[in-house]
């Protein structure tokens, strides 16, 4: 009985003991199925886009990470972008034979010479470049040599598409990707690493009519070098930028110093007459000169050692337009002397001429203008000598002067919403009839060879003699015509110079701005007018003739005056 | 002999097992053929990039106009070529011989009035041009919108044709 009791509690306990653990076991089962269910549950209705998030987030056709955005002109027209190509590097380290390999590659790389890679490849450093950007030949030749130790870098290139064509304005970069020039140096910070394209306000159909009129008539003149811009007068924006002589940004490291300088923006030149937009401009809007003024031409000037005389002299008295019209000296000078030396510094300063440009080039230069502005810089500076600005100084000036009288900071960034803020210098006024007096320049006066037919340009010539070491030279010539067109309504401004015309038989020995720089002005005016849109208008339509020519306005003032007097 | 219940399960897991194995190794291909596919597109893309490069090259504004002076007849527009739509003057409904047979009048009357003379564009822009003279008034019943409608339904029926 006991037995039988013992035993029964014996197998009591031991299914007791079974029981307990299998309770364990399936809680702990169960605990880790309530656990599984939870994240699927989880999984399933909570977290459904994270799966597509680690999904997505592999490397799924994602561009590679580019080391410089594109620049592009207006048009979205490629001007630089960058190549991937393969660059050689060596670990010396695991060179065994270094003039053996070094023989090696030069016969697949002939443009390296044979003692600078040996010297590199037993240096015993870890890392030495060999050759910069291979071509993919290049690169399978190496591969092929099969020596240890040699690998390849991805790297990217700058590469230049257009070539010499926006060479100024774009600039270039070095090896290693760094701007060191143009847009690319300005504008480094925002290329690197940036992916959008940097869209410039260049246009490279202008860009290149503009090259090419220049270039033609530097040739026709033998002249040393020149220069063009176009402005767009109502936001400011550069449409073309052109210095010649140019270079090929592809291989900027052989360009020479000459090529490499910026006429436009870099250069600082005494323009001459050109600078009578200017001095007429403040004469009419200070009322220090009126249309009607009248002024003694007759003899020159004659003050401290310095003597003031007509290039055309006309020996009698001139109106104001007439002083514009055959570029008196000495009417601009007695106009400059009734402004005032204050107020002509003072109007300077607010076009901008007495202080760099905001335009986004590294390349820029100071003006230089007397510290001590005396009566006769006053006289002098009123046709242009005596101050000297850069061409993109100019063209900005004159674009305020005929744009309704509003300063915009030239700019080689495409504008796409509303220009840049302007500061009123002019008011509409005189800028409407100094528009009269450009265009009667081309009509009538030293500007007529810039006249393309249908599109209203009108303009002012300069020649100015260079300074050499203080002294001007006499058959070194700054020669330039800055256009507007249309006059009735300007959208462009247009300059052109040549540095050191030389007369030719064609101009009868002159080297003047009506002859160099107004015909680069036409051909682009008639080039880039039908590709902006701007319909040819008849210059002597009734309702044309009101609206630019100086006669209208004498006509209409007259009225006016008998209005006043009935 | 085995319980149902256990036997179920292990059927279950061996089915899903099954199951599992070709979808793992599936993804494994999948992963592969994305690897090899994103590669690829990078050398596309890459190739883009070259091409795009090269196209721009190959529109230099230099070389287009060497190819246009070479292959085409065209000269560069001169401000003379060009005029507004106001500078088309107005024409008579029909010739008399179209008037005479019914016809309607063709679209080829057009390039006869807006034949060009020594210097078409300019003078089509006075005020005073609008005047047509007295003679013709009477048929001048036609407006713009009527010569290019003509031109309009001349190809359209050209083109069924």
């Amino acid at each position: 009985m006991t037995r039988r009791i013992a035993f029964e509690s014996t197998k009591k306990q031991a299914i007791e003991t079974a029981r307990t653990r299998l309770l364990i076991g399936g809680a702990l089962m169960a605990a880790a199925f309530v656990v599984v269910g939870a994240r699927l549950f989880d999984v399933v209705v909570f977290n459904e886009n994270e799966e597509l998030r680690r999904a997505t987030a592999r490397e799924i056709a994602r561009p590679a990470p580019m080391a410089r955005a594109d620049i592009v002109d207006r048009n979205g027209v490629l001007l630089a972008t960058s190549l991937t190509t393969a660059s050689l590097y060596a670990d010396p380290r695991k060179i065994s034979d270094a003039a053996e390999s070094a023989r090696r590659i030069v016969e697949v790389l002939p443009d390296l010479s044979e003692e600078v890679v040996a010297a590199r490849l037993a240096s015993g450093r870890s890392f030495v470049w060999l050759h910069r950007n291979l071509t993919p030949r290049q690169q399978f030749e190496v591969n092929r040599l099969g020596i240890p130790g040699l690998e390849f870098k991805r790297e990217e290139r700058r590469v230049y598409p257009h070539g010499r064509l926006a060479t100024h304005v774009v600039g270039f970069t070095d090896v290693d990707n760094v701007g060191l020039a143009g847009i690319e140096q300005s504008m480094d910070s925002a290329i690197a690493g940036a992916r959008a394209p940097l869209r410039l306000s260049l246009d490279i159909r202008v860009q290149q009519i503009l090259r090419q009129e220049l270039a033609a008539q530097i040739e026709k003149f033998k002249a040393i070098g020149g220069g063009g811009i176009v402005l767009d007068v109502r936001t400011g924006e550069v449409v073309a930028l052109v210095s010649l002589p140019d270079f090929d940004p592809n291989a900027a490291g052989e360009a020479s110093d000459e090529t490499r300088f910026n006429r436009i923006t870099l250069g600082v030149y005494e323009l001459g007459s050109v600078f009578k937009i200017f001095n007429h401009a403040i004469a009419l809007e200070t009322g220090a000169a009126t249309m009607a003024s009248r002024y003694d031409a007759t003899k020159p000037i004659r003050i401290a050692r310095f003597t003031i005389s007509d290039f055309h002299p006309e020996k009698r008295w001139l109106s104001v337009p007439e002083i514009f019209q055959h570029s008196s000296n000495i009417g601009s000078a007695k106009m400059a002397i009734d402004i005032g030396s204050e107020i002509q510094r003072k109007y300077l300063g607010h076009l901008g001429l007495l202080r760099r440009t905001s335009i986004e080039l590294p390349e820029q230069a100071q003006p230089m203008f007397p510290a001590q502005w005396r009566e006769i810089n006053t006289m002098t500076i009123a046709f242009g000598h005596g101050i000297a600005v850069s061409p993109l100084h100019l063209a900005s000036g004159v674009a305020a002067v005929v744009n309704g009288g509003i300063l915009r900071p030239a700019t080689l960034i495409r504008n796409d919403g509303a220009p840049n803020d302007g500061v009123q210098v002019f008011s509409a006024e005189t800028s409407d009839r100094m528009r009269r007096l450009l265009r009667l320049v081309v009509e009538t006066g030293t500007g007529r060879n810039a006249d393309a037919e249908g599109y209203l340009v009108g303009g002012k010539t300069g020649t100015a003699e260079k300074q050499v070491n203080g002294a001007y030279k006499r058959n070194a010539l700054i020669s330039s015509f800055m256009g507007v067109f249309p006059v009735s309504d300007p959208r462009f401004a247009v300059f052109a110079m040549l540095d050191e015309p030389k007369g030719i038989p064609e101009s009868y020995g002159y080297a003047t701005g009506g002859w160099t720089g107004a015909p680069v002005v036409r051909g682009v005016v008639a080039r880039m007018a039908p590709l902006y849109g701007i319909a040819p208008l008849d210059d002597e339509a009734p309702e044309i003739r009101q609206l630019v020519s100086v006669n209208a306005l004498a006509r209409s003032a007259g009225r006016n005056r008998s209005d006043a007097a009935n | 002999m085995i319980r149902p219940t256990p036997l179920i399960l292990m059927v279950l897991a061996a089915a899903a097992g099954g199951a599992l194995f070709p979808v793992s190794f599936e993804v494994g291909a999948l992963d592969d053929r994305l690897a090899q596919l994103n590669r690829q597109i990078r050398d596309d893309r890459e190739a883009i990039h070259v091409l795009r490069a090269e196209w721009s090259f190959l529109n230099q504004p230099a070389r287009l106009e060497e190819l246009a002076r070479r292959h085409l007849d065209l000269k560069p527009v001169a401000g003379a070529q060009i005029a507004g739509t106001g500078a088309i003057p107005v024409r008579a409904v029909a010739t008399p011989s179209e008037a005479a047979d019914g016809s309607e009048p063709s679209a080829t009357a057009i390039v006869r009035v807006a034949a060009p003379r020594a210097k078409p564009a300019i003078p089509d822009l006075r005020p005073t041009y609008s005047a047509p003279p007295p003679a013709a008034r009477a048929d001048l019943v036609r407006t713009l919108d009527d010569v290019l409608r003509d031109v309009t339904e001349a190809q359209g029926a050209g083109a069924v044709r």
